[in-house]
């Protein structure tokens, strides 16, 4: 069911870092699904896609990494959906790969929890 | 004792004597060319017989001589024809002196004087007489009475003189009787000289004279020419001689001591030359005799006994050095500690039993004069484990063993106390050609066991053990040997000469040269080694091939050529690199610039310094403290490699850190939030504290893992880049098979390491990428698939090939044997290999379809 509160997916193998990213954007009043790799979250983006405002994905996963699900969105589903990719590969080379594959902003680990907000929220408004 | 023995007997044989004469008589003949003296006497040689001399015509030949007035006639012998009343005749007309040997008219005649036989020197006459004693009265004879007649000289006292026979036969002017008869005399020839009717009887040989066989008067005329002209050979007074040998013998025993060994034979040939030259001038010049052959016999003994006590010294030298040398590199090998102790004996057999993973084993030692075995060492068995029928060497199992010559599998049992699972061997010990004992083990059976590498591991500890059971044996000889010497004596057996021991000696050194060039040649680093003086002593094959490969011959290059031609720098500065380390005795490292050879390497260069002692013991001091120049070719790529490793593990390994900031960091945010409950707020302060005390372990980890050596050969397991790994072993694979096939594997973005060896997880990729090339269809593709989940990663490796029946693949991989197939072999290791990292292999295989191989390994994780 559709409310006013923007939905957010956070795909993230670190289950820890993946609760708090969760919780954060909780009580800034958005609404958060988690998964902890792409194949899971593509599972899930496969269906309800159309509900999701923004997804949150890491890079390195088991399974199914982050480019794969990236790719997905892009190429295979042709979403539009905003994607800000959280990346523990600090080089600009892995950045500019990101964003020309359709990424709307890459955020470098180690995460700042105010600048994950500030650059979740700006896309969001846009 | 036997130089005066030697002396005696020469004396006694008159060698000295006689070779004197034979050297005069040399002399003699080699001055017969000799010109400078001027004759005082014509001979007339009348042949009676043939002559037919008659009273009358003896008279006219007279006459005919007296006409040319001549100093004083002489005939040898009184003509048979001649009576008291002719010669009284004769006597009156001529002056005229005749020789006669009837002692009767020397008192009836004036000039009727003795004809004297000269006096026989050894073989040869050299002498005449003055006097000869007749019925005790003393009377001169022809040549003497002659020349007392018709020389102003006094007549020199002694009784013999050696006649001179310098000039040769040509000396002296002869003539025959019938010449003179037909009136062929010239003036020149008779004025003032004394005429020697030389008179030729039937019976009276030639006689042996230096100059070879010469008629009578020949020798008569001689001598009487010796006289006139007072040049008689004078011989050198018996105390001058032994001044001149003490002299001699003077100079050249400090010619000897001064001068250096190899110029001796020279000075004494000098030596020897000069008393010839010498002697033979005062022969020529001064009609001396220095007794020539005395002198040189002094010279050659002592150039004899020279020649003798310098090679008994050298031989007393190289004896005692020899000894010397055996005995210090004996003190290298027979270690008494180690041979007289079980202790050493435990630690081998601990060790090989560790090594190899042995069950049990046994060291076996032959009995000496017996055919039985005898235990050294065991390790959960003893030799009562042996039934008895089973410890005489000369039957089986041994003798199989000895025939094989290496280790054998023993299908029936042989060490009692093993049980069914284990597999038991026997390894004859050998060592310099004879059997020194046995080695019996048992192994665990074990699916992966590669028997082939087990058994050349066994034989290289084999040939050790060979060797130290040898010394063994050869302590035990010899403190059997100290200890009894009554038996010694008994036996016979005494110490073992110095050549016994040196042939020992440097047997063992060429063993030991043997495996020190093994060794080299057995060197993964490309080493050559030089001299002080920059001459190449030993190439390993590493370096011999690498040089080869850059068409650089080793053997003919110096030190200085190598660092020149590997590194582009001047000759001066290889020089000085070289000077460097002679007199810093360090090392240097020289960077690699060759076009034609490939870069990352570095080449090393560092003194061998000597640290033997022995030579400074031996009170000799050993100039050069560097004993050679050692250059190695470092391959620096693989310590890149190990670094690019170890970076990729730190990137990795930030990664996972950068993760956990960030849960510390926002568990920090949101705690400080004030719409978190506190419930909450306490779990975030929970989880700050677990990931702090996670961010310090995994620290820890991370420094232990980078600290970790991964060159050796002991660190199974590391984070490795598989991708790289993998893209190699396709490349050489691709490189070894000249099939056209594809492969292009696909990889995911993000790839976790893989705990594996970085070597061997290539050998690992090339034996399955090789199976399948060769299995392959022409022009097909390899696909290669890799996945990865939250603790492994998963490759599948499949091609378009024949295939092989799937019991021969499964076969193939799980059979002890060794498989005639090296790519199978190889296969075989790989799969293994996975097992040890902890990963899983499979392997399918259908015939018209081709294989599949599928693998896990564990992802890297902290």
């Amino acid at each position: 069911m559709k409310n006013n509160k923007k939905h957010i997916v956070i795909i993230e193998d670190d289950p820890v870092l993946r609760e708090l990213t969760q919780m954060a954007f909780v009580v800034e009043g958005f609404e958060v699904d988690m998964f902890e790799d792409g194949e899971k979250g593509i599972a899930y983006l496969e269906n309800d896609l159309a509900s999701v405002d923004l997804v949150l994905l890491d890079i390195l996963m088991p399974v199914l990494d982050g480019v794969h699900v990236l790719n997905w969105l892009r190429k295979t589903r042709q979403s539009s959906v905003n994607v800000v990719v959280m990346t523990a590969m600090i080089d600009d080379v892995t950045e500019q790969k990101m964003l020309s594959a359709g990424a709307n902003n890459v955020i470098k680990k180690p995460l700042d929890m105010n600048i994950l907000l500030t650059t979740t929220k700006a896309l969001l408004n846009n | 004792m036997s130089i005066v023995l030697v002396v005696s007997l020469s004396m006694f044989f008159e060698v000295f004597n006689r070779f004197d004469r034979w050297i005069y008589d040399e002399a003699t003949i080699a001055a017969q060319f000799y010109g400078s003296l001027s004759p005082e006497v014509l001979l007339v040689e009348v042949d009676t017989d043939y002559e037919g001399l008659s009273v009358s015509n003896w008279f006219s030949l007279l006459e005919q001589i007296h006409k040319y007035e001549p100093r004083a006639i002489a005939i040898n012998i009184l003509p048979w024809n001649w009576n008291s009343k002719d010669i009284n005749l004769a006597s009156e007309r001529f002056p005229l002196t005749i020789g006669s040997t009837h002692p009767d008219l020397y008192a009836e005649f004036e000039n009727i004087v003795f004809s004297a036989i000269p006096p026989l020197d050894g073989k040869v006459y050299r002498q005449q007489r003055r006097h000869e004693l007749v019925n005790g009265k003393k009377y001169p004879v022809l040549e003497s009475a002659i020349y007392r007649k018709n020389s102003a000289g006094d007549n020199p006292d002694g009784e013999n003189f050696y006649i001179n026979f310098i000039g040769g036969p040509g000396r002296l002017p002869v003539v025959s009787g019938r010449r003179v008869l037909d009136g062929g005399l010239v003036e020149s020839l008779v004025k003032d000289k004394v005429v020697l009717v030389g008179v030729k009887v039937p019976l009276m040989m030639d006689i042996p004279s230096p100059l070879g066989m010469m008629p009578y008067a020949h020798y008569q005329a001689y001598a009487l020419d010796t006289l006139l002209n007072q040049n008689a050979i004078q011989i050198a007074a018996l105390w001058i001689i032994i001044l001149l040998v003490a002299l001699l013998v003077l100079a050249m025993l400090l010619a000897v001591l001064k001068i250096p060994d190899r110029y001796q034979l020279l000075v004494i040939s000098g030596f020897i030359i000069s008393t010839l030259l010498v002697t033979y001038s005062s022969f020529l010049i001064f009609n001396y005799w220095m007794m020539t052959g005395y002198l040189l016999i002094t010279e050659g003994s002592i150039l004899i006994a020279l020649l003798f006590l310098r090679n008994r010294q050298n031989q007393q030298a190289l004896q005692s050095m020899a000894l010397n040398s055996a005995a210090r590199i004996e003190s290298h090998w027979l270690s008494e500690s180690f041979y007289s102790s079980d202790v050493h004996w435990n630690h081998i057999a601990n060790m090989v039993t560790q090594t190899l993973s042995l069950e049990r084993t046994i060291f076996l030692e032959r009995v000496e004069n017996d055919h039985r075995v005898r235990e050294i060492k065991a390790l959960n068995c003893s030799l009562e484990d042996v039934s008895e029928m089973r410890r005489d060497y000369q039957r089986t199992p041994y003798t199989t063993a000895i025939e094989q010559g290496g280790a054998i599998k023993l299908k029936h049992t042989y060490l009692e106390a093993s049980t069914d699972d284990e597999v038991q061997y026997l390894v004859p010990l050998s060592f310099a050609g004879s059997i020194q004992g046995f080695w019996a083990f048992t192994i665990k059976h074990d699916s992966r066991l590669d028997e082939n590498k087990l058994i050349d591991a066994v034989e290289q500890f084999a040939m050790q053990i060979s060797e130290l059971l040898y010394h063994r044996a050869e302590w035990e000889k010899n403190q059997q040997s100290q200890r009894s010497l009554a038996v010694k004596l008994m036996q016979m057996k005494f110490e073992e000469s110095a050549y016994e021991s040196i042939n020992r000696s440097i047997n063992f050194l060429t063993h030991r040269l043997s495996v020190m060039e093994t060794l080299m040649d057995g060197l993964e680093t490309s080493a050559i080694l030089y001299d002080l003086f920059g001459r190449v002593v030993h190439v390993n094959k590493s370096m011999s091939r690498m040089l080869t490969n850059i068409h650089l011959i080793p053997y003919s290059m110096t030190a200085v050529d190598l660092i020149v031609k590997l590194s582009g720098c001047s000759m001066i500065e290889a020089r000085n690199y070289l000077s460097y380390l002679i007199l810093e005795q360090g090392f240097i490292n020289v960077p690699i610039k060759n076009d034609d050879m490939k870069s990352g390497y570095m080449l090393m260069i560092s003194a061998l310094k000597n640290t033997e002692e022995a030579d400074v013991a031996d009170g000799e001091i050993n100039p050069f403290e560097i004993t050679g120049i050692l250059c190695e070719l470092i391959d620096m790529s693989q310590i890149r490699e190990v670094y690019s490793q170890k970076e990729k593990v730190v990137e990795h390994m930030s990664g996972w850190l950068r993760n956990d900031l960030s849960s510390i960091s926002m568990a920090c945010d949101l705690s400080q939030d004030e719409r978190i409950s506190a419930e909450k707020r306490s779990q975030l302060l929970q989880i700050i504290k677990n990931k702090v005390t996670e961010l310090g372990n995994n620290f820890e980890q991370v420094n232990s893992i980078v600290q970790q050596d991964m060159s050796s050969k002991l660190t199974s397991q590391y984070p490795v880049d598989y991708i790289e790994s993998l893209q190699m072993a396709i490349s050489e694979s691709k490189k070894s098979h000249n099939k056209s096939i594809t492969i292009n594997p696909v990889i995911p973005f993000c790839s976790p390491l893989v705990m594996a060896a970085p070597k061997e997880l290539r050998q690992v990729f090339n034996a399955i990428i090789g199976v399948l090339i060769s299995d392959a269809l022409e022009d097909s593709e390899i696909e290669v698939k890799i996945k990865c989940d939250a603790k492994q990663m998963q490759f599948e490796f499949k091609n378009q090939g024949f295939g092989i029946p799937q019991d021969q693949l499964q076969s193939y991989l799980q059979s002890h044997d060794s498989l005639d197939s090296n790519e199978f072999q190889s296969l075989r290791l790989a799969s293994h290999q996975i097992y040890n990292w902890g990963g899983e292999f499979t392997a399918n295989s259908q015939i018209g379809e081709g294989m599949i191989f599928n693998f896990s390994l564990q992802s890297f994780k902290l």
